[in-house]
């Protein structure tokens, strides 16, 4: 490692780079003391003034998550952390029901301008509606009467259970059960906001709805449960965006998405996960263990973009499936890794009906000494007549010192359904550096070029907004990174 | 004292053991065969939950009634019989035939016989990477038994092939045979390895292909499976290569009723050069599954890995390839192909072809598919006058050539002629 920072002062500049966005904010803090018992979720659930099946819902999700192991198959290596010793619940004291946006606690506001979402330009110029969760807790969502109008429901979580508990109830862990896997059942017991989106039948969402998430307080772990229905003919386009603080501890977040789409509906759901990495050494840093996955009916369509920078380690999977004859699954992602970070992500395609189709297209950027890894499935059910996949998966090594990795399971059982992968590693050309260099770039704008256009087709995917910020992302993570 | 009650993975091993320990047992390696006991005990017997046996349901061999094999067990039918080779015969782990050759310096014959002649020559079994993690891999490691031992010295080139045929007799019984092949310096040799089984063998297969090749050697190895009976057939196969070496492995799995294939290639040394092909066609319930690692140690190494196959009627056909480069192993070309075609409604492939890579200048890459007949292909040929019959078995050939081509003439023959017979080809 050292010699290769000797040889390359870019790539010395890069490891020393500091993480943009960790700085804290001085926000005063309601904070459950640390630890994990039936009481905190009663805590919990009375602090969120919560009906009484959700307590109950709840309590199950404890009592099932304590039969369970944490999973230790995918190719991350951490220390696991200690569930005692996490705050539960963390929210920034309010003092009174937002009325608007501009009531919101100057300091937060503040971090939301460091974060490069502010509310106020985002709302005037692009459109876009917003929820703000911080630690646990979604502080401020815009546009929301606008959305009202179409019969579009964007809240918070917590919001959607005491106003709209009938379709909370109805979709809540249809798509992730809560005994799915272990961090999902931990999320059920846990969690404390998130989104609630709700499209009508036959509505197009006008705008991208978006959430930001950041966990501030130290101790804490972030629990974000998000739902999203899109009723028949739908469409909704959603955003994602993620920060935290640099903080020396390794902090968890443990996050459900769940995505419903009906007949002829369609969702889209994009992610730029950019949570502290930890330091050059792999001090620090969040644990991003994310269940994500959406449901398919009849001619459905669900895509998955990620552009996934952060994180020290990452273990995320979005998946499909593909119930409904004819639905269409997609997964775009790019994955960077530098330093020390471990990522182990990629998707599920599930086909159960006829004629459904998935694409799946994964780049990985391996830099530092990281690992980086994709895992995916694609299964094909004994009614998968004429299903069809395609996946390819694409890793570039920028360090002799990095790893790429890639796990595929395919299953098939029906003899007219088609899968087909590919998959290659290579290291970044030296050729083709040396031909921009030769063109008058530096060898920063070389690597910023090859590596954008190595994830186009990824990041083509990406709502405008998101396309900006990804692509500057990208640059960023890899400046001077080849070794 | 209370009794204590063995597990069924333990009685298992027991009574593979004892009933091998009468009958060609080979007294090797016995290092390796402590370990394999300690192995036995320590490592769990595998299940789905276990990532390398996830598509591989092996808790019914645990039912296997086995018992001692027959002392005197029909003589094994006759492969290739116009097929010039060194021939060792072996019947249920026992030697059966075959003319020693051994001139103080190239041995050709029977490990059992490399044990009185040369046992300082065996000792590259000692060393066995699967008896330490795989759990029967180690039962096979703990009770050997006789197969061929091929130990070429540097720079001898064995013109005429070697072909080692075990074959399992009718009955329940256990066949856990040792083949060894230790290639010197600059040496050459072609071997084939082929497994047949009476049509009444129902017991369990459990064998092992070691093979260590020197500097600059070449080995050729060709491994037909022709097994007529229900028995369960699992092979260990590994293969370890210094510098600039250069490995051929091909594996027909022509006919098999539950068969698993692991293979391993460790390229232990700079510019080693590695080609496994295999192909596989099971039809009505029967099981094939192929698992093949290749570690590419050091640098400058190739390989070149393709594997396909049809899953016809009701049966499953798995693959599951894994390419690994290691740190500093560097300008590594690496290729793994997977093909599979689906024939039956009720046929299932489960593919897994895996890379794992801690090196970057490397270029692998691997690619895989899964689909039915081209049905515009099936149409095209139907409008040249052909029966759906002969379009469908001209495109299976079609499709197996790439890796039969491979073989020599008369093993494609055989395994093209089994195929046909199997899938009612005219």
């Amino acid at each position: 490692m050292s010699n290769a920072a000797e040889e390359n002062p870019l790539l010395d500049e890069f490891t020393r780079k500091e993480y943009e966005f960790g700085f804290t904010t001085d926000i005063e803090a309601d904070k459950a003391p640390p630890g994990l018992n039936e009481d905190i979720i009663r805590f919990i659930s009375a602090k969120k003034n919560e009906p009484d099946w959700m307590l109950e819902w709840r309590l199950n999700a404890f009592r099932t998550w304590q039969q369970m192991d944490e999973p230790e198959w995918a190719h991350v290596d951490y220390d696991k952390p200690d569930y005692q010793a996490i705050s539960y619940y963390s929210a920034p004291k309010s003092k009174a029901p937002l009325g608007s946006l501009d009531e919101v606690d100057p300091e937060l506001r503040a971090t939301m301008d460091k974060l490069g979402i502010s509310m106020e330009e985002q709302k005037r110029l692009s459109g876009v509606a917003v929820d703000f969760v911080m630690d646990s807790v979604s502080v401020a969502t815009s546009f929301k009467d606008k959305l009202a109008e179409l019969g579009i429901i964007f809240c918070s979580m917590s919001e959607a259970i005491q106003e709209h508990p009938e379709l909370v109830r109805e979709h809540l862990g249809t798509v992730i059960p809560v005994k799915d896997n272990f961090f999902s059942a931990l999320n059920s017991a846990v969690f404390t906001d998130g989104s609630f989106c709700y499209i009508p039948k036959g509505v197009k969402c006008p705008m991208e709805l978006s959430t930001y998430f950041r966990i501030n307080e130290a101790g804490t772990g972030q629990f974000e449960r998000t739902l999203v229905v899109a009723e028949e003919g739908s469409y909704v386009s959603y955003l994602e965006g993620c920060t935290a603080p640099q903080r020396d501890e390794n902090q968890l977040h443990a996050a459900c998405v769940e995505l419903i789409a009906k007949d002829d509906a369609e969702i889209k759901y994009s992610t730029v996960q950019n949570w502290y990495p930890g330091d050059a050494e792999g001090k620090g840093g969040v644990f991003n263990f994310v269940t994500k996955r959406g449901i398919c009916e009849t001619r459905a369509k669900i895509s998955w973009t990620q552009v996934e920078t952060g994180s020290a380690v990452t273990w995320k999977y979005p998946s499909c499936i593909l119930k409904g004859d004819g639905s269409v699954g997609e997964f775009y992602s790019v994955a960077v890794t530098n330093n020390a970070q471990q990522a182990d992500t990629g998707t599920k395609m599930i086909h159960l009906g006829a004629n459904t189709n998935s694409t799946i297209i994964s780049k990985g950027i391996s830099a530092g000494r990281s690992q980086n890894s994709y895992r995916g499935l694609v299964q094909m059910g004994p009614r998968a007549r004429n299903a069809r996949n395609f996946s390819q998966c694409d890793s570039l090594l920028m360090t002799d010192t990095s790893g790429a990795h890639t796990f595929p399971y395919i299953e098939s059982k029906h003899p007219t359904a088609q899968v087909e992968h590919e998959a290659t590693t290579s290291r970044i050309g030296e050729d083709q550096i040396f031909y921009c260099l030769q063109r008058g770039l530096t060898e920063e704008q070389a690597i910023g070029l090859i590596v954008n256009g190595y994830a186009k087709e990824v990041l083509n995917k990406l709502p405008m907004e998101f396309a900006v910020e990804a692509r500057k992302l990208l640059t960023i993570s890899l400046e001077g990174s080849v070794g | 004292m209370t009794e204590t009650t063995l597990t069924p993975a333990a009685a298992l091993a027991e009574r593979v053991i004892e009933a091998t320990r009468s009958a060609g047992q080979v007294d090797v390696a016995p290092g390796r065969k402590a370990a394999a006991l300690r192995a036995l005990d320590q490592l769990g017997y595998p299940t789905t939950r276990d990532e390398r046996w996830k598509y591989t349901r092996v808790a019914r061999v645990q039912q296997l009634a086995l018992g001692t094999a027959p002392s005197n067990p029909a003589a094994a039918p006759a492969v290739l019989p116009d097929f010039d080779a060194h021939r060792f015969v072996f019947v249920d782990g026992q030697f059966a035939g075959g003319e020693v050759h051994n001139d103080g310096r190239t041995f050709i014959g029977p490990l059992s016989a490399a044990v009185s002649a040369c046992p300082d020559r065996l000792t590259s079994l000692e060393s066995d990477h699967f008896a330490d993690n795989e759990w029967f891999a180690a039962l096979q490691a703990a009770a050997p038994q006789d197969g061929g031992a091929i130990l070429i010295p540097d720079g001898v080139h064995i013109d005429r092939p070697i072909l080692l045929h075990h074959h399992m007799s009718a009955g329940t019984h256990a066949a856990q045979p040792q083949h060894l092949i230790v290639l010197g310096k600059e040496a050459k040799a072609e071997v084939i390895v082929w497994t047949t089984s009476d049509a009444d063998a129902t017991g369990l297969y459990n064998g092992a292909i070691t093979t260590v090749l020197g500097e600059h050697a070449h080995l050729g190895l060709e491994i037909v499976q022709d097994e007529h009976g229900t028995s369960h057939h699992i092979g260990h196969h590994q293969f370890r290569q210094a510098a600039s070496s250069k490995l051929e492995v091909r594996t027909a799995t022509a006919r098999s009723h539950w068969l698993r294939n692991d293979l391993h290639i460790q390229q232990g040394g700079q510019y080693g050069d590695s080609t496994f092909h295999g192909c596989y066609l099971p039809n009505e319930r029967q099981f094939v599954d192929h698992h093949t690692r290749i570690d590419h140690a050091m640098p400058d190494g190739r390989s070149d890995e393709l594997y396909k196959g049809l899953a016809a009627d009701s049966a499953t056909a798995v693959f599951n390839g894994k390419i690994m480069v290691h740190p500093d192993a560097q300008r590594i070309e690496a290729y793994q192909s997977n093909a599979n075609l689906i024939l039956g409604e009720q046929a299932a492939i489960n593919a897994k072809p895996e890379l794992e890579i801690y090196a970057d200048d490397v270029r692998c890459s691997h690619g895989c598919t899964t689909g039915q007949f081209d049905g515009e292909a099936l149409f095209y040929l139907r409008s040249r006058g052909m029966t759906e019959t002969e379009a469908r078995n001209l495109l299976v050939r079609a499709f197996l050539a790439e890796v039969l081509d491979g073989f020599r003439p008369e093993i494609q023959a055989h395994v093209e002629a089994v195929y046909a017979e199997r899938l009612g080809w005219t």
